[in-house]
Protein backbone atom coordinates (compact mmCIF):
# COMPACT_ATOMS: atom_id res chain seq x y z
CA UNK A 1 0.00 0.00 0.00
CA UNK A 2 1.59 3.20 -1.01
CA UNK A 3 2.34 5.55 1.67
CA UNK A 4 2.36 8.74 -1.18
CA UNK A 5 0.57 11.70 0.46
CA UNK A 6 -1.20 11.98 -2.84
CA UNK A 7 -2.55 8.51 -2.46
CA UNK A 8 -3.63 8.87 0.63
CA UNK A 9 -5.81 11.88 -0.21
CA UNK A 10 -7.53 9.69 -2.85
CA UNK A 11 -8.47 7.25 -0.23
CA UNK A 12 -9.89 9.77 1.95
CA UNK A 13 -11.99 11.06 -1.00
CA UNK A 14 -13.47 7.56 -1.80
CA UNK A 15 -13.61 5.99 1.66
CA UNK A 16 -17.18 7.52 2.31
CA UNK A 17 -18.40 6.34 -0.71
CA UNK A 18 -17.03 3.18 -0.05
CA UNK A 19 -18.40 2.62 3.10
CA UNK A 20 -21.70 3.79 1.96
CA UNK A 21 -21.89 0.99 -0.33
CA UNK A 22 -21.08 -1.37 2.40
CA UNK A 23 -23.96 -0.05 4.56
CA UNK A 24 -26.22 -0.32 1.65
CA UNK A 25 -26.04 -3.83 1.42
CA UNK A 26 -27.28 -4.00 5.11
CA UNK A 27 -26.48 -2.60 8.67
CA UNK A 28 -23.02 -2.93 9.86
CA UNK A 29 -21.35 -2.45 13.23
CA UNK A 30 -18.10 -0.33 13.72
CA UNK A 31 -15.29 -3.33 13.59
CA UNK A 32 -17.24 -5.17 10.83
CA UNK A 33 -16.79 -2.07 8.69
CA UNK A 34 -13.38 -2.09 9.69
CA UNK A 35 -12.36 -5.72 8.71
CA UNK A 36 -14.07 -5.20 5.15
CA UNK A 37 -12.84 -2.48 4.13
CA UNK A 38 -9.06 -3.68 5.64
CA UNK A 39 -9.93 -6.92 3.78
CA UNK A 40 -9.76 -4.66 0.62
CA UNK A 41 -5.79 -3.81 1.28
CA UNK A 42 -5.58 -0.46 0.14
CA UNK A 43 -8.46 1.58 1.69
CA UNK A 44 -7.41 2.22 4.71
CA UNK A 45 -4.19 3.39 5.99
CA UNK A 46 -4.82 3.00 9.55
CA UNK A 47 -8.97 1.17 10.81
CA UNK A 48 -9.12 3.92 13.30
CA UNK A 49 -10.03 6.91 10.62
CA UNK A 50 -12.72 4.72 9.82
CA UNK A 51 -14.89 5.98 12.89
CA UNK A 52 -14.10 9.87 12.50
CA UNK A 53 -15.73 9.34 8.83
CA UNK A 54 -18.30 7.72 10.41
CA UNK A 55 -19.06 10.58 12.73
CA UNK A 56 -18.91 12.80 9.99
CA UNK A 57 -20.93 10.64 7.89
CA UNK A 58 -23.58 10.46 10.32
CA UNK A 59 -23.68 14.16 10.81
CA UNK A 60 -24.09 14.98 7.37
CA UNK A 61 -27.31 13.18 7.02
CA UNK A 62 -25.69 10.29 4.73
CA UNK A 63 -26.10 7.35 7.65
CA UNK A 64 -27.67 6.99 11.22
CA UNK A 65 -26.42 5.29 13.85
CA UNK A 66 -28.46 2.94 16.92
CA UNK A 67 -27.19 1.22 19.58
CA UNK A 68 -28.42 -2.65 19.41
CA UNK A 69 -28.37 -4.63 22.65
CA UNK A 70 -29.59 -8.38 22.36
CA UNK A 71 -29.90 -10.19 25.46
CA UNK A 72 -26.37 -11.99 26.42
CA UNK A 73 -24.67 -10.87 23.10
CA UNK A 74 -22.47 -7.43 23.07
CA UNK A 75 -23.82 -4.13 22.57
CA UNK A 76 -23.06 -2.48 19.24
CA UNK A 77 -23.58 0.32 17.26
CA UNK A 78 -25.10 0.30 14.01
CA UNK A 79 -24.82 2.55 11.46
CA UNK A 80 -27.43 2.43 7.85
CA UNK A 81 -27.31 4.39 5.64
CA UNK A 82 -30.25 6.85 5.33
CA UNK A 83 -32.24 7.72 1.26
CA UNK A 84 -29.72 10.88 0.84
CA UNK A 85 -26.87 8.61 1.79
CA UNK A 86 -28.49 6.01 -1.35
CA UNK A 87 -29.30 9.05 -3.59
CA UNK A 88 -25.42 10.79 -3.24
CA UNK A 89 -23.68 6.88 -3.41
CA UNK A 90 -25.37 6.88 -6.28
CA UNK A 91 -24.81 9.91 -8.03
CA UNK A 92 -21.40 9.00 -6.78
CA UNK A 93 -21.30 5.59 -8.19
CA UNK A 94 -22.17 7.63 -11.39
CA UNK A 95 -19.55 10.04 -11.62
CA UNK A 96 -16.92 7.17 -10.67
CA UNK A 97 -17.28 5.24 -13.30
CA UNK A 98 -16.49 8.71 -15.74
CA UNK A 99 -13.68 9.71 -13.72
CA UNK A 100 -11.97 6.58 -13.34
CA UNK A 101 -12.04 5.77 -16.84
CA UNK A 102 -10.70 10.02 -17.98
CA UNK A 103 -7.75 9.32 -14.89
CA UNK A 104 -6.66 6.59 -16.70
CA UNK A 105 -6.66 7.56 -20.60
CA UNK A 106 -4.69 10.71 -19.06
CA UNK A 107 -2.45 8.41 -16.87
CA UNK A 108 -1.65 6.00 -19.17
CA UNK A 109 -1.20 8.29 -22.40
CA UNK A 110 1.55 10.24 -20.63
CA UNK A 111 3.26 6.72 -20.01
CA UNK A 112 2.52 5.34 -23.82
CA UNK A 113 3.99 8.41 -25.07
CA UNK A 114 7.34 8.16 -22.37
CA UNK A 115 7.84 4.75 -23.88
CA UNK A 116 6.85 5.05 -27.44
CA UNK A 117 9.36 4.06 -30.11
CA UNK A 118 12.98 6.07 -30.15
CA UNK A 119 13.08 8.68 -33.26
CA UNK A 120 10.66 11.06 -31.43
CA UNK A 121 7.16 9.07 -32.69
CA UNK A 122 4.04 10.62 -32.20
CA UNK A 123 1.95 8.96 -29.78
CA UNK A 124 -1.68 9.07 -30.38
CA UNK A 125 -3.14 8.38 -26.97
CA UNK A 126 -5.32 5.37 -28.70
CA UNK A 127 -2.04 3.32 -28.79
CA UNK A 128 -1.76 -0.28 -27.25
CA UNK A 129 -0.33 -0.30 -23.46
CA UNK A 130 2.56 0.90 -23.02
CA UNK A 131 4.02 -1.31 -20.00
CA UNK A 132 4.55 -4.96 -21.37
CA UNK A 133 4.47 -6.16 -17.91
CA UNK A 134 1.29 -4.67 -17.36
CA UNK A 135 -1.50 -4.71 -19.95
CA UNK A 136 -4.04 -4.78 -17.92
CA UNK A 137 -3.49 -1.17 -17.25
CA UNK A 138 -3.22 0.17 -20.30
CA UNK A 139 -5.81 2.89 -21.52
CA UNK A 140 -9.10 1.92 -22.72
CA UNK A 141 -9.50 2.12 -26.15
CA UNK A 142 -12.94 4.51 -27.16
CA UNK B 1 -18.92 -2.22 30.68
CA UNK B 2 -15.80 -3.70 32.49
CA UNK B 3 -13.72 -5.52 29.88
CA UNK B 4 -9.93 -7.35 30.97
CA UNK B 5 -8.57 -5.39 27.50
CA UNK B 6 -9.02 -2.17 28.70
CA UNK B 7 -6.91 -2.90 31.68
CA UNK B 8 -4.18 -3.72 29.94
CA UNK B 9 -1.72 -1.61 30.04
CA UNK B 10 -0.54 -0.93 26.41
CA UNK B 11 -4.39 -0.16 25.70
CA UNK B 12 -4.64 2.06 28.59
CA UNK B 13 -1.93 4.04 27.18
CA UNK B 14 -3.43 4.52 23.99
CA UNK B 15 -6.99 5.38 25.07
CA UNK B 16 -5.20 8.10 27.53
CA UNK B 17 -2.99 9.21 24.67
CA UNK B 18 -6.08 9.43 22.62
CA UNK B 19 -7.58 11.54 25.19
CA UNK B 20 -5.05 13.79 24.98
CA UNK B 21 -5.08 14.43 21.50
CA UNK B 22 -8.59 14.52 21.62
CA UNK B 23 -8.66 18.04 23.05
CA UNK B 24 -8.52 19.55 19.82
CA UNK B 25 -12.24 18.45 19.66
CA UNK B 26 -15.61 19.49 20.89
CA UNK B 27 -16.19 17.27 24.02
CA UNK B 28 -18.86 15.38 22.46
CA UNK B 29 -16.87 14.30 19.52
CA UNK B 30 -14.05 13.62 21.82
CA UNK B 31 -16.55 11.09 23.42
CA UNK B 32 -17.96 9.60 20.88
CA UNK B 33 -14.39 8.90 19.12
CA UNK B 34 -13.12 7.30 22.65
CA UNK B 35 -16.63 5.50 22.82
CA UNK B 36 -15.81 3.91 19.00
CA UNK B 37 -12.24 3.36 19.69
CA UNK B 38 -13.09 1.67 23.23
CA UNK B 39 -16.14 -0.78 21.47
CA UNK B 40 -13.63 -1.27 18.57
CA UNK B 41 -10.77 -2.71 20.79
CA UNK B 42 -13.36 -4.57 22.91
CA UNK B 43 -14.73 -6.57 20.01
CA UNK B 44 -10.94 -6.56 18.22
CA UNK B 45 -9.35 -8.22 21.40
CA UNK B 46 -9.81 -11.47 22.73
CA UNK B 47 -9.60 -11.42 26.79
CA UNK B 48 -6.34 -13.30 26.48
CA UNK B 49 -4.97 -11.72 23.64
CA UNK B 50 -0.95 -11.37 23.71
CA UNK B 51 0.75 -8.33 24.12
CA UNK B 52 2.07 -8.98 20.35
CA UNK B 53 -1.89 -9.21 19.39
CA UNK B 54 -2.51 -5.81 21.32
CA UNK B 55 0.19 -4.15 19.87
CA UNK B 56 -0.24 -5.14 16.30
CA UNK B 57 -4.22 -3.92 16.85
CA UNK B 58 -3.48 -0.44 18.26
CA UNK B 59 -0.87 -0.37 15.15
CA UNK B 60 -3.54 -1.18 12.46
CA UNK B 61 -5.93 1.59 14.63
CA UNK B 62 -3.24 4.30 13.85
CA UNK B 63 -1.44 6.73 16.36
CA UNK B 64 -3.95 8.72 18.52
CA UNK B 65 -3.28 11.76 16.83
CA UNK B 66 -4.23 11.08 13.07
CA UNK B 67 -7.54 9.80 14.49
CA UNK B 68 -8.11 13.15 16.37
CA UNK B 69 -6.79 14.92 13.53
CA UNK B 70 -9.05 12.81 10.90
CA UNK B 71 -11.71 13.93 13.52
CA UNK B 72 -11.00 17.09 13.52
CA UNK B 73 -10.97 17.31 9.66
CA UNK B 74 -9.14 19.92 7.11
CA UNK B 75 -6.34 21.58 9.84
CA UNK B 76 -7.85 25.08 8.63
CA UNK B 77 -7.94 27.44 11.99
CA UNK B 78 -6.96 24.15 13.97
CA UNK B 79 -5.02 26.40 16.77
CA UNK B 80 -8.34 28.82 17.19
CA UNK B 81 -10.26 25.00 17.15
CA UNK B 82 -7.81 23.89 19.91
CA UNK B 83 -8.25 27.19 21.88
CA UNK B 84 -12.12 27.19 21.71
CA UNK B 85 -12.28 23.65 22.67
CA UNK B 86 -10.03 23.95 25.14
CA UNK B 87 -12.12 27.10 26.70
CA UNK B 88 -15.48 25.22 26.24
CA UNK B 89 -13.94 22.01 28.51
CA UNK B 90 -13.30 25.06 31.33
CA UNK B 91 -15.99 24.77 34.00
CA UNK B 92 -18.12 27.89 34.69
CA UNK B 93 -16.50 28.26 38.08
CA UNK B 94 -12.99 28.25 36.56
CA UNK B 95 -14.69 30.99 34.16
CA UNK B 96 -16.13 32.86 37.28
CA UNK B 97 -13.28 32.62 38.98
CA UNK B 98 -11.08 34.37 36.50
CA UNK B 99 -13.36 36.68 35.68
CA UNK B 100 -13.00 37.76 39.11
CA UNK B 101 -9.94 38.09 39.03
CA UNK B 102 -9.09 39.71 35.68
CA UNK B 103 -11.66 42.32 37.24
CA UNK B 104 -9.68 42.94 40.32
CA UNK B 105 -6.43 42.67 38.34
CA UNK B 106 -8.22 45.50 36.55
CA UNK B 107 -9.28 47.54 38.69
CA UNK B 108 -6.30 47.56 40.97
CA UNK B 109 -3.95 48.60 38.18
CA UNK B 110 -6.42 51.36 36.92
CA UNK B 111 -6.42 52.71 40.53
CA UNK B 112 -2.88 52.33 40.58
CA UNK B 113 -2.31 54.24 37.32
CA UNK B 114 -4.65 56.86 38.83
CA UNK B 115 -3.09 57.27 42.23
CA UNK B 116 0.62 57.69 40.60
CA UNK B 117 -0.45 59.67 37.75
CA UNK B 118 -2.24 62.06 39.99
CA UNK B 119 -1.30 65.31 39.74
CA UNK B 120 1.58 66.26 42.18
CA UNK B 121 1.12 69.38 44.66
CA UNK B 122 1.65 72.62 43.30
CA UNK B 123 3.26 75.94 45.36
CA UNK B 124 1.32 78.95 44.56
CA UNK B 125 2.37 81.01 47.31
CA UNK B 126 5.40 81.47 49.60
CA UNK B 127 7.19 83.18 52.29
CA UNK B 128 8.75 83.16 55.96
CA UNK B 129 6.41 81.75 59.07
CA UNK B 130 7.75 83.88 61.67
CA UNK B 131 7.75 87.58 62.15
CA UNK B 132 11.13 87.91 63.26
CA UNK B 133 12.08 86.50 59.94
CA UNK B 134 9.72 88.57 57.82
CA UNK B 135 10.99 91.76 59.22
CA UNK B 136 14.59 90.60 58.29
CA UNK B 137 14.11 89.36 54.83
CA UNK B 138 16.23 90.92 52.21
CA UNK B 139 14.80 90.36 48.64
CA UNK B 140 16.86 90.07 45.61
CA UNK B 141 16.27 89.23 42.06
CA UNK B 142 18.75 88.23 39.25
CA UNK B 143 18.16 86.53 36.41
CA UNK B 144 14.61 86.40 36.83
CA UNK B 145 14.75 84.56 40.14
CA UNK B 146 14.16 85.84 42.98
CA UNK B 147 15.62 84.96 46.48
CA UNK B 148 14.94 85.86 49.83
CA UNK B 149 17.44 85.66 52.95
CA UNK B 150 16.93 85.83 56.63
CA UNK B 151 19.47 85.27 59.07
CA UNK B 152 20.72 82.13 60.69
CA UNK B 153 18.94 82.04 63.89
CA UNK B 154 20.69 78.85 65.58
CA UNK B 155 18.77 77.02 68.18
CA UNK B 156 15.40 79.32 67.35
CA UNK B 157 12.61 78.04 65.51
CA UNK B 158 12.17 78.90 61.62
CA UNK B 159 9.99 77.83 59.05
CA UNK B 160 7.95 78.23 55.54
CA UNK B 161 5.09 79.57 54.94
CA UNK B 162 3.43 77.68 51.76
CA UNK B 163 0.21 77.69 49.72
CA UNK B 164 -0.79 74.79 47.97
CA UNK B 165 -2.68 73.74 45.51
CA UNK B 166 -3.79 70.20 44.67
CA UNK B 167 -4.85 69.98 41.33
CA UNK B 168 -5.43 65.91 41.29
CA UNK B 169 -8.96 64.41 41.41
CA UNK B 170 -7.68 62.88 44.35
CA UNK B 171 -7.38 64.03 48.50
CA UNK B 172 -3.60 64.57 49.09
CA UNK B 173 -2.39 63.67 52.77
CA UNK B 174 1.16 65.65 53.71
CA UNK B 175 2.76 62.88 56.23
CA UNK B 176 5.90 65.18 56.45
CA UNK B 177 8.80 66.29 54.71
CA UNK B 178 10.89 64.19 52.22
CA UNK B 179 13.74 62.51 54.61
CA UNK B 180 16.52 64.56 52.72
CA UNK B 181 14.82 67.49 52.73
CA UNK B 182 16.31 70.74 54.77
CA UNK B 183 17.81 73.61 55.21
CA UNK B 184 21.66 72.72 55.87
CA UNK B 185 22.11 69.51 59.10
CA UNK B 186 18.73 68.90 59.60
CA UNK B 187 17.32 67.04 56.83
CA UNK B 188 13.77 65.62 57.62
CA UNK B 189 13.57 67.11 61.29
CA UNK B 190 10.99 69.62 60.01
CA UNK B 191 7.57 69.68 61.18
CA UNK B 192 4.77 69.90 58.24
CA UNK B 193 1.12 71.26 59.59
CA UNK B 194 -1.60 71.83 56.96
CA UNK B 195 -4.21 74.46 57.44
CA UNK B 196 -7.47 72.45 58.34
CA UNK B 197 -10.78 72.73 60.27
CA UNK B 198 -14.51 71.91 60.34
CA UNK B 199 -15.54 73.55 57.37
CA UNK B 200 -12.70 75.48 54.78
CA UNK B 201 -13.86 76.12 51.58
CA UNK B 202 -11.57 74.98 48.42
CA UNK B 203 -9.27 78.07 48.88
CA UNK B 204 -8.74 77.49 52.48
CA UNK B 205 -11.22 80.08 53.51
CA UNK B 206 -13.12 79.11 56.93
CA UNK B 207 -17.01 78.71 56.28
CA UNK B 208 -17.76 78.49 60.05
CA UNK B 209 -15.06 78.05 62.93
CA UNK B 210 -11.63 78.16 63.48
CA UNK B 211 -9.16 76.85 61.13
CA UNK B 212 -6.06 75.26 62.48
CA UNK B 213 -2.81 73.18 61.32
CA UNK B 214 -2.92 69.73 61.62
CA UNK B 215 0.02 67.10 61.12
CA UNK B 216 -0.83 64.73 58.81
CA UNK B 217 -3.06 67.28 57.62
CA UNK B 218 -5.27 66.96 54.06
CA UNK B 219 -5.69 68.87 50.88
CA UNK B 220 -9.28 67.82 49.36
CA UNK B 221 -9.07 67.77 45.51
CA UNK B 222 -8.98 70.84 43.42
CA UNK B 223 -8.60 72.58 46.44
CA UNK B 224 -5.72 75.39 47.84
CA UNK B 225 -4.15 74.96 51.37
CA UNK B 226 -1.63 76.61 53.27
CA UNK B 227 1.02 74.48 55.02
CA UNK B 228 3.36 75.60 57.79
CA UNK B 229 6.80 73.82 57.33
CA UNK B 230 8.94 74.90 61.07
CA UNK B 231 12.27 73.27 61.97
CA UNK B 232 14.55 74.00 64.69
CA UNK B 233 17.75 75.73 63.08
CA UNK B 234 20.85 74.09 64.26
CA UNK B 235 23.28 74.69 61.32
CA UNK B 236 26.22 76.93 62.54
CA UNK B 237 28.37 78.22 59.89
CA UNK B 238 30.86 80.12 59.52
CA UNK B 239 30.85 84.27 58.17
CA UNK B 240 29.36 84.38 54.89
CA UNK B 241 27.80 81.01 54.83
CA UNK B 242 24.74 80.68 54.10
CA UNK B 243 22.53 77.45 52.98
CA UNK B 244 19.63 77.85 50.15
CA UNK B 245 16.38 75.88 49.17
CA UNK B 246 14.18 76.21 46.19
CA UNK B 247 12.00 73.35 46.34
CA UNK B 248 10.90 71.42 48.55
CA UNK B 249 10.38 67.38 48.99
CA UNK B 250 6.70 66.13 50.69
CA UNK B 251 5.92 62.95 51.80
CA UNK B 252 2.00 62.71 50.48
CA UNK B 253 -0.20 59.77 50.68
CA UNK B 254 -2.36 59.54 47.48
CA UNK B 255 -5.06 56.79 48.04
CA UNK B 256 -3.49 53.88 49.32
CA UNK B 257 0.03 54.55 48.05
CA UNK B 258 2.75 56.80 49.74
CA UNK B 259 5.21 58.37 47.40
CA UNK B 260 7.55 61.74 47.70
CA UNK B 261 6.59 64.69 45.54
CA UNK B 262 9.41 67.67 44.82
CA UNK B 263 7.95 70.42 44.72
CA UNK B 264 9.24 73.72 43.17
CA UNK B 265 9.17 77.09 45.20
CA UNK B 266 8.61 80.37 43.94
CA UNK B 267 11.21 81.87 45.14
CA UNK B 268 14.88 80.61 46.64
CA UNK B 269 14.71 80.59 50.13
CA UNK B 270 18.26 81.53 51.97
CA UNK B 271 19.55 80.79 55.71
CA UNK B 272 22.60 83.20 56.03
CA UNK B 273 25.58 83.88 58.71
CA UNK B 274 24.76 87.89 59.04
CA UNK B 275 25.25 90.28 61.50
CA UNK B 276 21.90 89.39 62.77
CA UNK B 277 22.21 85.54 63.01
CA UNK B 278 22.99 84.35 66.41
CA UNK B 279 25.44 81.44 65.95
CA UNK B 280 26.98 81.03 69.04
Amino acid sequence: MSGDPGMTELRRGVLGPCVLALLDERPRFGLELVRELAATGGLLTSDGTVYPLLSRLRDAGLVTSEWHDPAGERARRYYSITDVGRDQLKSFRADWTDFAATVAVVLFRSSAAAAGPPGGGRGTGRSGPADPARPEEGPRDE
Amino acid sequence: MSDPVLERPLVRQYLRALDAACAILPVPQAQELHEQITAHLEEALPPGASIAEVSAELTRLGPPRSLAAAAAGPSRFLVLRKLRNRARRVRWWVWTAIAVVVSALGAGTGYLVSVNTAAPLLVVETGWLYPADQARAVDTTADDVTQTTVPDRFGQRQGLLLGLVNNSDWTQMILGVGPTWGFGSFPGEAQVGVESGPHLNQVGATVSGTSYYASPGVIPPHSFRYIRVAWTSDACMGADGGTIVDHITLRVRVGLITRTESIPLNEAFELAVTGHSTCP
